[in-house]
């Protein structure tokens, strides 16, 4: 137990950490807390705001409350490829490239409607094969695995019992 | 090495057991309990029940990766990676591939768990006993050598284990698996029964029933002595259990044994040799080396049981050598390390029932149905030899649509709703044990303990391809009499080794001259070593082994004792 919490405590550290860079997202300097990819400050408060646009924050928590985008980082950091981390920053890149080209702004300073329109379209491409495709559909696949996988979620929408007690066979729906 | 007599006092025991896995454990029980004083070498750590079980409270969202295991470590340990259990919740009691290499000469995944309890923590629990048609199977169908034992001599020993370690079943009344001491069994859900009646309506000879498990659904005295409790359901096994809900040698054999006070549990003990002496004709003790200082350090006893699991007991025999065993302890007849053998587990078969949409189940639970092995069983009927039980299992699932984005994406993900019943089946084969599956000793190559590294070469056979199309075939059929729809049928052409059934190299038979172990699991050649590990197996039948091995063990303890006390070892 005391191992458990230990790490718990670690993790919410990290977790605060990455939170507090969050403001000074006007700075592009390195996000030093991914050892296995290449992102600066700005990119990092960009992936917040797609993801809170794939699940906002309505009367319940969104992407953001959960900080979905650490999650998929740590993911992607720890858990990909070499081959595919780089696609996934390539794909940042376009995607960052083609919202800049068409509204001569960042994601995050786009209005809500413009962001939603931009993931809307981004969803009527999922099965292009190019990096910004990959990589739009790699953050959302993470993005509902952080929600899903979430305490909010896990203690409120699907319930997990960790000791279930029981198995009953049938149970009429 | 100028030991005094004290020292020499200090390191000798009535009985040695090497390894505390399943089998090993069993050893240390029966061996402490009958007042031997018992040292048990672990080349592992120690892992405490409870105390070092890290990971069992934690929630799914503690994890840091959600269950799954950083690329880095894939990367490293591609071998222990493909299996099933490999996860965040339970990597640390897997044998790292770098920290333990072997030599591969065909593909062959070991599957290791080095520490106290051994692979005992991870197993899949299931306990199906063995009937007279497995015992029976080499003399009937002319491969490996006759088994020294049928059913009526291991019977009462399943039954002696069964009640310890608590086994949940139903009593099937079938003659090719035998009920035993059972525990109630959790109820098949409706799916599972829908089937099991088609196939007994379709079939004769095929059965669906409860599979067999190492859980206490209703823990008796002798269950709550262990300081165990029921079984929780929680299905989080591989992590350890807190309630002792399952059998492992780390909640129930281990503490058992330690409370008798005759046992001395020594982990970080890599056991190089078992020591044989020429003068007295048996074996005298071993040599261990301390995993961590390197220190070596002899142990002597009376009687030796190895049970280091199934191809490091090889590997330990192969490398004990001496004048009158020169191409290893107790090989006479030149088997040890030969007619290896495993469980054929490439197949699968998946599909949906669009029916039962009133019902579903609620909780979890530790194991599914089980299909005893329904081909060649009374008589030779197809043209492969033997044949192959299968788990089979059914549930129901949310459906889960993450179409969209935004509010909409949110509510499809809050959706209560479930998607049909998906039926699930894997095959469990027997293979054929061959002289040409061997295991071997590198003559070159050695691991930081001075151990020689393991040759494996062992490879699927035809008998193996045609069983793998026929558990395909014959179960399209059963699932198509069923109605089932949308059926896939998978080879996932794992290697052998991934089913972490090996088995044999060192086996029972009658004859000294083809076989390692006699009737009692006692060395022809060397009659106070024991192996009863899956190292002793002659044939491999289709059922999980560890209820066997356990069987075997207490069995072969008790005879040790009784030729002990009569001076005859």
């Amino acid at each position: 137990m005391n191992i458990n919490r230990r790490s718990a405590i670690k993790q919410f550290i990290i977790l605060s950490a990455g939170v507090a860079l969050l403001p000074s997202c006007k700075s592009n300097k390195k996000v030093s807390l991914y050892n296995n990819i290449l992102i600066n400050e700005d990119q990092q408060a960009m992936l917040a705001e797609v993801a809170e646009t794939i699940l906002p924050t309505t009367d319940t928590p969104g992407a953001k409350d959960i900080s979905a985008h650490l999650f998929a980082l740590q993911m992607m950091n720890d858990c990909y490829k070499a081959d595919d981390r780089e696609k996934f920053v390539k794909g940042m890149q376009q995607f960052e490239e083609k919202v800049q080209k068409e509204y001569s702004k960042t994601f995050a300073q786009c209005t809500p409607q413009e962001r939603q329109s931009i993931v809307a379209a981004a969803e009527a491409h999922k099965d292009a094969k190019d990096e910004a495709q990959y990589f739009y559909n790699t953050l959302k696949r993470l993005t509902v695995q952080a929600y899903t996988g979430s305490k909010y979620y896990l203690t409120n929408i699907q319930v997990y019992k960790l000791v279930p007690g029981k198995y009953i066979s049938s149970v009429a729906v | 090495m100028g030991y005094t007599n004290d020292s020499t006092k200090n390191r000798t025991f009535d009985a040695i057991v090497i390894g505390s896995g399943i089998s090993g454990g069993w050893a240390a029980k029966e061996l402490c309990e009958k007042g031997l004083k018992t040292l048990v070498l672990e080349r592992g750590r120690n892992v405490q029940h409870i105390k070092d079980y890290p990971t069992t409270n934690m929630m799914p969202w503690e994890f840091k990766h959600r269950g799954q295991v950083p690329v880095d470590i894939t990367e490293k340990n591609p071998v222990v990676s493909r299996c099933y259990a490999f996860r965040e919740d339970a990597m640390h009691f897997f044998v790292k591939d770098n920290d333990h290499p072997y030599i591969q000469e065909k593909p062959f995944d070991w599957i290791r768990g080095y520490q106290v309890g051994g692979k005992s923590l991870l197993w899949a629990r299931q306990t199906q006993r063995w009937s007279d048609f497995d015992f029976e199977g080499p003399a009937r169908d002319g491969f490996a050598v006759d088994w020294p034992i049928r059913y009526k001599d291991i019977a009462p020993w399943y039954s002696y284990v069964e009640k310890f370690a608590g086994i949940s079943g139903n009593k099937d009344g079938l003659d090719m698996l035998p009920d035993g001491e059972f525990l109630p069994p959790i109820e098949l859900n409706d799916v599972e029964k829908y089937f099991k009646g088609i196939v007994a309506k379709n079939y004769t000879g095929r059965h669906v029933i409860y599979g067999r498990c190492a859980h206490l659904t209703e823990p008796k005295q002798i269950h709550f002595d262990q300081g165990r409790a029921q079984c929780q359901n929680r299905t989080l096994c591989q992590r350890g259990c807190p309630f002792g809900g399952y059998f492992s040698s780390n909640a129930t054999t281990i503490p058992w044994a330690m409370k008798t006070g005759n046992m001395n549990l020594r982990p970080d003990s890599v056991v190089q040799e078992i020591i044989y002496d020429d003068t007295k004709n048996k074996a005298t003790g071993v040599r261990v080396i301390d995993a961590h200082t390197k220190e070596v350090t002899e142990y002597y006893a009376k009687i030796i049981f190895v049970n280091a699991a199934a191809l490091n007991t090889n590997l330990l025999l192969l490398n004990s050598s001496s004048r009158r065993f020169p191409n290893g302890l107790g090989n006479d007849s030149g088997v040890l390390g030969k007619y290896v053998a495993f469980h054929n587990y490439r197949a699968h078969i998946n599909a949906q029932c669009d029916d039962f949409k009133n019902v579903t189940t609620e909780g979890r639970r530790p194991t599914s149905a089980y299909i005893p092995r329904f081909r060649n069983v009374y008589k030779q009927e197809t043209d492969f030899l033997r044949g192959y039980a299968a788990g089979f299992g059914a549930g129901r699932y949310s459906n889960r649509n993450t179409d969209g984005f935004g509010k909409s994406l949110k509510e499809q993900l809050a959706s209560k709703e479930l998607g049909p019943w998906h039926v699930n089946s894997h095959m469990m084969g027997e293979t054929i044990p061959k002289e040409t599956n061997t295991v071997s000793l590198s003559k070159d190559k050695k691991d930081e303990w001075g151990m020689p590294l393991l040759n494996v070469n062992i490879a699927y056979d035809d008998n193996d391809e045609k069983m793998v199309k026929d558990f395909q075939e014959q179960m399209t059929e059963m699932y198509t009499k069923a109605g089932f729809t949308n059926i896939r049928v998978d080879d996932s052409k794992q290697a052998p080794g991934l089913d972490i059934h090996e088995m044999g190299g060192a086996r029972m038979g009658n004859d000294p001259k083809t076989s390692v172990l006699n009737k009692w699991n006692q060395m022809h050649a060397c009659s106070n070593v024991f192996v009863t590990d899956g190292a002793c197996m002659t044939s491999t039948s289709t059922q999980n082994p560890s209820l066997t091995y356990m069987a075997l063990t207490a069995r072969a303890a008790d005879y040790a004792v009784q030729q002990l006390k009569k001076m005859e070892i």
